[in-house]
This record gives C-alpha cells, sequence and structure tokens, in this order.
C-alpha cells in the first residue's frame, strides 16, 4: 500500500559565530539550509516510501503472475506498470509520497527545492511566523498541513535554537502517537530504535498515523541527481499563509507499542587525578575509594533460588538489567 | 551513465569571477547556459589577489559601484621591501580612489562571486552548486560535448551523471580538472615550477582600530603588497584591510617551499612578527585561515587556450598577473570570461565549434585587450621575481642603500648615493652584470 508521508523541515544557519563577551549570534547567510538532522529525517522519509512502494510492487506482481505464469520466479522485474496492472484488473500503482512543509520564509524555497531533487514529492512552505515563533505555535501550523499522513519525520532538534519540542508539539496537536530521539528505522518493519535518558536504548513498533524524529547521525541525505536538480528548479512550492493553515482533522491516537527496552548502562564516572604531591600509597586510596566511608555492604542468607532473585532484582534496582 | 535530457548550449564550469562572467555573456546573448559550482555557493573559498580592479565591468555592468558587495575602496597603496631588520615602503595614497568611478576594492569573495552569479542568473543563466565537473564528454571525433559530473545517475545507478552542451567553458580554477581531462595542461612538475601556494589569515579587529593603524576613514582601505619577507623560499606577501577584519598572507613558490623544508604558517607568522607588519596586525582574532594555488607562469606558461568545444578562462588557463607592483587576478579573470562567453557565442552561431575555426577568436580577442596585452607585455618579469636577485640580493641591498644614507657618522663626513650603492652591492655581492641585466628586463617590461 502507497503511504503518504511528510516530513519537517526548518531553515537554519549552519555556520555562525557567538560573541564570547555580548553572547551576540552572527549567522552566515550563505550557510542557510536544513539541519542535519533535517536531512535525515527526508532520507529516512524516502527510504520507507521506496519499501512501501516496492513492497507494493511485489504484491502486486505476486497476483498478476498467477494468471500468465511469469512472476518473481521467473527472473523478471516485480515491478508492474499502471498500464499493465489495471489490464489484469490490478489497480494502478500508486506512488507513496513525501510532502516536505517547513515554516519560514521565501529564503526556504531554494532549500525546499533541493528537498525536491533529492525525491521529495512536493514542498509546502508556511509563511508569516515570526522566526522566533514558539514551538506550540509551530506545531499548530504544520499539523495543519501534515495532517492526514501516516507518518510524520521530523529532525530531533535544529540546529539554531534545539529544543526538540516541535515534534513532541505536533503529535500533541495531531492527538497521535510519538517517537522521539529515533536513532535507526527497520524500513520494512517500522520498528525504530530510540535513544533514552542515560544511554539507553528501546524499541518500538509503530503504528500509524504517528509522529517521530530523528537523530541526524546515522543516516545522511542521498545525493541529488543532477536531472533531479534541473527539474526541481521548476516544481512549484505551495505557500500557506500561516493564518489560515488550521487544523483540519484529529486523528484517532495510535500509541507505539514496546518491543524492547535495553538495559540501563550508566556512564562512566569521571575520577580525577590525584595530586602529585601525595604519596604512592594515598594516590592508590584516593583512585580506588578504599578506607572511605560508604553504604555498609549487605549480607543476606537464601536459598539459591531467592538468592539468585535477590541478585537479579538488586541489578535491576542499579540499572544493570531492564 | 546518460545525458540529461535536456541539453544546454553551453556548461560553464566554475562559478568564480571568470564563470560568472562568461555565463554572463552566454546569456545575455540568448543561449541557454548551465553555471556549475563545485562550492555551497559561489565565493565559498575566500581566496583571491587582494584587490578587486572592476574597470573591466565598465561595459556590462554599468555603474557596478553602487551595487557591488565591496569591504574598503582602495585609496592607499604601499609596495615594501623587508629584509629581517629593514623594511623600506613606498606608500602613495590617492583620493581620487575614494569616489566614483573608484579604483580598485577589497571585497569577500563570497559577497563578490555571489553577487557576480546572480547577475548571471538574472540574465537567465543556471546555477548548479554543489556540483563537481570531473571530466568531459567527447562525441566520437573527439569534440569534447560536455561534462561529468559526480551528481548520481538514478536511471543506471552511476554515481556519476553527464550533461551536454555544444561548447564547455574551463574556469575550474587552477587546477583544473576540465583543462587536464581534455589535455591542455603540461605535466605536473612543470606546472608545479610556475605555480605558487598562498596562505592567508583573516584577522578581526574594532573598525576603528583597523582605520587607526592603516589612516584610514570611512570606507577607503588599503593595501601592502611585500617582498622580502619569506624566509629562504622566493615569494611574497601582502596586507590588505576589509571593513572589520584585515588579511595578512604570503605567497610561496611551490618547488622553493619544498627544498626550504619550512612550513607556509612558519613563514607566515614570521611575516606577522616582522616588526614593521607586527603593529599592523597585533591583537587580531583570526577568523579564517586558507591556502590557494596560483599560476604565476606569465605569458609563457599560459597553456592552450581551446581545444574543439573547449574554452578555458581564469585562473585555469593561468590567467593571473603576479608582476611585484601589479598583482592582480579577478579583474583578468573576468575579462577572459567575457571572452570566452562571447567566444563560444559566436561559434554555436556559427555552428562550428571547432578550436580551429569556431573559436579560434578566443585568443584574438584575449590578445586584442588587456588580459594578453599585460601578460605579454610582462613576459619576462615572473621569472625575474621568483629568482634569487630579486627576492634576496636586491632588497637586502635597497634596503642597506637606504640605511647607509640615513645614518649619520659624524664626524665622518657624508658619503654619495653611487658609492654607497657601490659599497652595498658588494656587500651584497650583487654583480653589475646582473643588475644591467635585470634593470634591462625592467625597463622593457615596466617601461
Amino acid at each position: 500500500m502507497s503511504v503518504a508521508l511528510a516530513v519537517c523541515w526548518k531553515l537554519v544557519a549552519r555556520r555562525f559565530e557567538v560573541d564570547a563577551l555580548t553572547g551576540t549570534v552572527t549567522v552566515d547567510r550563505h550557510s542557510l539550509g536544513p539541519s542535519p538532522a533535517d536531512e535525515a529525517a527526508l532520507e529516512w522519509a524516502l527510504r520507507i516510501a521506496d519499501a512501501a512502494d516496492a513492497a507494493d510492487a511485489a504484491d502486486r506482481a505476486h497476483r498478476v503472475a498467477p494468471s500468465d505464469g511469469v512472476g518473481p520466479a521467473d527472473g523478471v522485474s516485480p515491478s508492474v506498470s499502471p498500464v499493465e496492472g489495471a489490464g489484469r484488473g490490478v489497480a494502478p500503482l500508486e506512488r507513496s509520497t513525501v510532502t516536505v512543509v517547513c515554516v519560514g520564509p521565501a529564503a526556504a524555497d531554494a532549500m525546499l527545492r533541493e528537498a525536491l531533487a533529492s525525491g521529495a514529492s512536493a514542498a509546502v512552505r508556511i509563511d508569516g511566523l515570526p522566526d522566533d515563533a514558539p514551538s506550540p505555535v509551530v506545531a499548530h501550523q504544520l499539523a495543519g498541513v501534515v495532517d492526514g499522513s501516516h507518518l510524520v519525520v521530523c529532525g530531533n532538534a535544529s540546529l539554531d535554537r534545539g529544543s526538540a519540542s516541535v515534534p513532541a508539539f505536533l503529535a500533541a496537536e495531531l492527538g497521535v502517537g510519538q517517537a522521539l530521539g529515533v536513532v535507526t528505522i527497520d524500513v520494512t518493519t517500522g520498528v525504530v530504535e530510540r535513544r533514552l535518558d542515560g544511554g539507553r536504548r528501546e524499541r518500538l513498533r509503530l503504528g500509524s498515523p504517528v509522529v517521530i524524529s530523528v537523530e541526524g547521525g546515522p543516516v545522511r541525505l542521498r545525493r541529488a541527481s543532477l536531472a533531479g536538480v534541473l527539474a526541481a528548479r521548476d516544481q512549484p512550492v505551495g505557500v500557506v499563509v500561516a493564518a489560515s493553515a488550521a487544523r483540519l482533522t484529529v486523528s484517532e491516537r495510535v500509541d507505539p507499542v514496546v518491543v524492547r527496552r535495553g538495559p540501563y548502562r550508566p556512564r562512566p564516572r569521571v575520577l580525577s587525578p590525584p595530586s602529585a604531591e601525595l604519596t604512592p600509597l594515598e594516590r592508590i586510596l584516593a583512585l580506588t575509594g578504599a578506607l572511605v566511608d560508604r553504604s555498609p555492604p549487605r549480607l543476606v542468607h537464601l536459598e539459591p533460588e531467592e538468592a539468585a532473585a535477590e541478585i537479579v532484582g538488586q541489578l535491576r534496582t542499579w540499572g544493570y538489567l531492564p | 551513465m546518460t545525458a540529461a535530457p535536456d541539453p544546454f548550449d553551453v556548461i560553464v564550469v566554475g562559478a568564480g569571477p571568470a564563470g560568472s562572467a562568461a555565463a554572463l555573456a552566454v546569456a545575455r546573448a540568448g543561449l541557454r547556459v548551465a553555471l556549475l559550482e563545485r562550492g555551497p555557493f559561489p565565493g565559498s573559498k575566500n581566496m583571491y589577489g587582494g584587490v578587486i580592479y572592476g574597470r573591466v565591468l565598465d561595459q556590462v555592468i554599468p555603474n557596478w559601484w553602487d551595487e557591488i558587495p565591496i569591504q574598503r575602496w582602495i585609496t592607499r597603496r604601499g609596495t615594501m621591501i623587508l629584509t629581517p631588520t629593514q623594511s623600506l615602503c613606498l606608500d602613495f595614497r590617492s583620493q581620487t580612489w575614494a569616489g566614483p568611478p573608484y579604483n580598485g576594492a577589497t571585497a569577500l569573495r563570497p559577497d563578490f562571486d555571489a553577487w557576480l552569479a546572480a547577475k548571471a542568473e538574472a540574465a537567465g543563466s543556471v546555477l548548479v552548486t554543489s556540483t563537481v565537473a570531473t571530466d568531459v564528454v567527447r562525441d566520437p571525433s573527439g569534440r569534447v560535448v560536455g561534462v561529468v559530473t559526480d551528481r548520481p545517475d538514478p536511471a543506471t545507478g552511476a554515481s556519476t551523471s553527464a550533461l551536454r552542451a555544444r561548447v564547455v567553458i574551463a574556469c575550474d580554477g587552477v587546477n583544473s580538472f576540465i583543462a587536464k581531462a581534455a589535455g591542455l595542461y603540461p605535466g605536473a612538475s612543470e606546472q608545479a615550477e610556475h605555480t605558487t601556494l598562498g596562505v592567508k589569515e583573516v584577522l578581526r579587529l574594532p573598525r576603528e582600530s583597523i582605520e587607526q593603524r592603516f589612516n584610514l576613514t570611512g570606507r577607503e582601505g588599503a593595501d601592502f603588497e611585500v617582498v622580502g619577507c619569506t624566509m629562504d623560499v622566493p615569494g611574497g606577501g601582502f596586507l590588505y584591510t576589509n571593513l572589520d577584519t584585515i588579511s595578512v598572507g604570503v605567497v610561496l613558490h611551490l618547488p622553493g617551499l619544498a627544498a626550504s623544508k619550512h612550513r607556509p604558517e612558519e613563514i607566515l607568522a614570521g611575516f606577522k612578527a616582522h616588526p614593521s607588519i607586527a603593529p599592523f596586525v597585533a591583537g587580531g582574532e583570526i577568523v579564517e585561515y586558507s591556502a590557494h594555488l596560483i599560476p604565476e607562469g606569465g605569458y609563457d606558461q599560459i597553456p592552450t587556450l581551446a581545444g574543439d568545444g573547449l574554452l578555458v578562462a581564469g585562473d585555469a588557463a593561468g590567467l593571473c598577473l603576479a608582476a611585484g607592483v601589479w598583482l592582480e587576478g579577478v579583474n583578468f579573470a573576468i575579462g577572459s570570461g567575457l571572452a570566452a562567453g562571447a567566444t563560444a557565442v559566436e561559434a554555436i552561431r556559427s555552428g562550428d565549434t571547432t578550436a580551429a575555426r569556431g573559436l579560434a577568436g578566443y585568443r584574438a580577442r584575449l590578445e586584442a585587450n588587456f588580459v594578453l596585452a599585460d601578460h605579454k607585455k610582462l613576459r619576462r618579469v615572473p621569472e625575474f621575481l621568483l629568482s634569487g636577485r630579486a627576492q634576496f640580493q636586491y632588497p637586502q641591498l635597497t634596503c642597506d642603500v637606504v640605511e647607509d644614507l640615513f645614518t649619520v657618522r659624524n664626524p665622518a663626513p657624508k658619503q654619495g648615493i653611487a658609492r654607497l650603492a657601490w659599497k652595498s652591492a658588494r656587500r651584497s655581492r650583487v654583480r653589475l652584470r646582473d643588475l644591467a641585466r635585470d634593470g634591462w628586463t625592467a625597463i622593457r617590461s615596466y617601461g
């Protein structure tokens, strides 16, 4: 089944200087563009769309093949053209769509054309909001455009303000589930892995519709083809005035299902080196913490099974086990 | 690898001054032109000779000075000779240069190049950034009919794709991939022999400090070219003012740099520490450090400028004038770019893009205007300027003469200048025969 995906971008300065004395931020106007996390969001959306279309094509080929004996097993490409499909009683292949949405000024159009060149189906810019509009306001405007999408993918945080709050507000506006801080996505199963506080990770199986935010590091946006770049110059960028970008419908909320939550792995503690003026023994004691008052060890006398349960429980308390 | 379905008449590779000027000329003639730029925006590498002389723009952008994004208009122009402990400066100032039509200006390349590329775009050029042209595409006859780019081709899955046009203009800098691929360049060692490395720091200072140190007001600017400041490496130095930064750097002959075992940044640090330079740069915060190769071979080292379906302009064609008192590149790039664009238009309209006929007018155009005329007149200067005598002996000789002239040795009586010069020449081991020959070269070149 084809899917409708929306990707939220923000125009930011990717190079800037901060005056150490006054805190004044000077942006390099030549560096305006999407944050790395926003680019990763589009890449994930394109991969999901590609996977959905490939699965759709394979499914159609499977349904068409028995009538003429031609199919993937015969080494023929599984793709079926819309015309061929229609002729065999199969609905024309409807490709998945990826719409990139941005709240920003007209200067963002060049950035949106980069998204079109990379493979996005459409681009919409919401005009009329000030640069410092608060996250709930931005999310409200975005919701008016992206509502109805099967999946909304955002960058985890923008390079400028970086509060990482718009995706959460957007999910709330849409009344759909959310998975924030996603690191990887299995585009075939829909299972995502996200980062939790304290270095923990968890895997979620997503329903639809849902809002996810992705980190910028794991994937890079594919390089646009030359033909894509040239074609994108003539593609229109839809412009919606902010005041009229009202929310259309509220989808039924579908919370993600926790598949697995990884163990808590506390970060290593940083120990300052002891003073060089101490004796070797004193330095060893300082490093090891020996002879320092601490919580006394707890001694329990239990049967083996109970003792094992006690140990597991303690490890879980400390966070070493899920 | 497949060709794009919508070919252009002309592809210009490189959106620097030469490329944008070429694209502007082609677009204004009504032809379709693609302007490929490897950086994320035109001018993303902020390196150039120090001063942009805009007179070449008079014919194509009237009153360009009203809109050009400059930093400062040069009103103070200096040539310095340094030895480790001495300096001699010819410092000239003209307020005539402080108003229209001006003479030269300092600018930041991200601003200037973006402005000129925008002119080309406004005329109809299609600017494609972040795209490297890595090779040429030839037809069966060997004629260049396009370029290979580093953008993928989704139709074939290849990591490169081709873009076709009837003429390609290579303006992709001193190390031009396109000119190399077309076989227009000499071997690497020969090219290195006539190439220098420029390294530059941009130092931030309060605008008032710059104006006090350089004795400037408003948008006035200063530019100093320096010789004798590069340790044992042939080369030179430069120092010029931007609005709230100054640019200081050295230019180093590549073979000399390799033989000396000095690091470029070490030589630049020595230049900045010289007693005559240090007060100008004191307290400056480094906001940029960059390096760039410069073609300084002059007229005799200019490569073949045209192949079948191909023209070469700007630094790619070695069109940079490094002639001591004159250090110019941007104006030669623009001049050659405009000529290349006009030649391409004529060739396409005539239906002949061969080097022997349709594109043969390019060199004639350049010979007829300042681009090759200046290079030809000063053809002997680059070799002389990078010689040991010009780099080490003459600066020492000159400074010694002036020092002796101004040193009061009472009760001994003053000596005549000729006698001082003779003594200094002997001390500097300058032979009269060399002095006479170099003097004759200077008269023929600069006279």
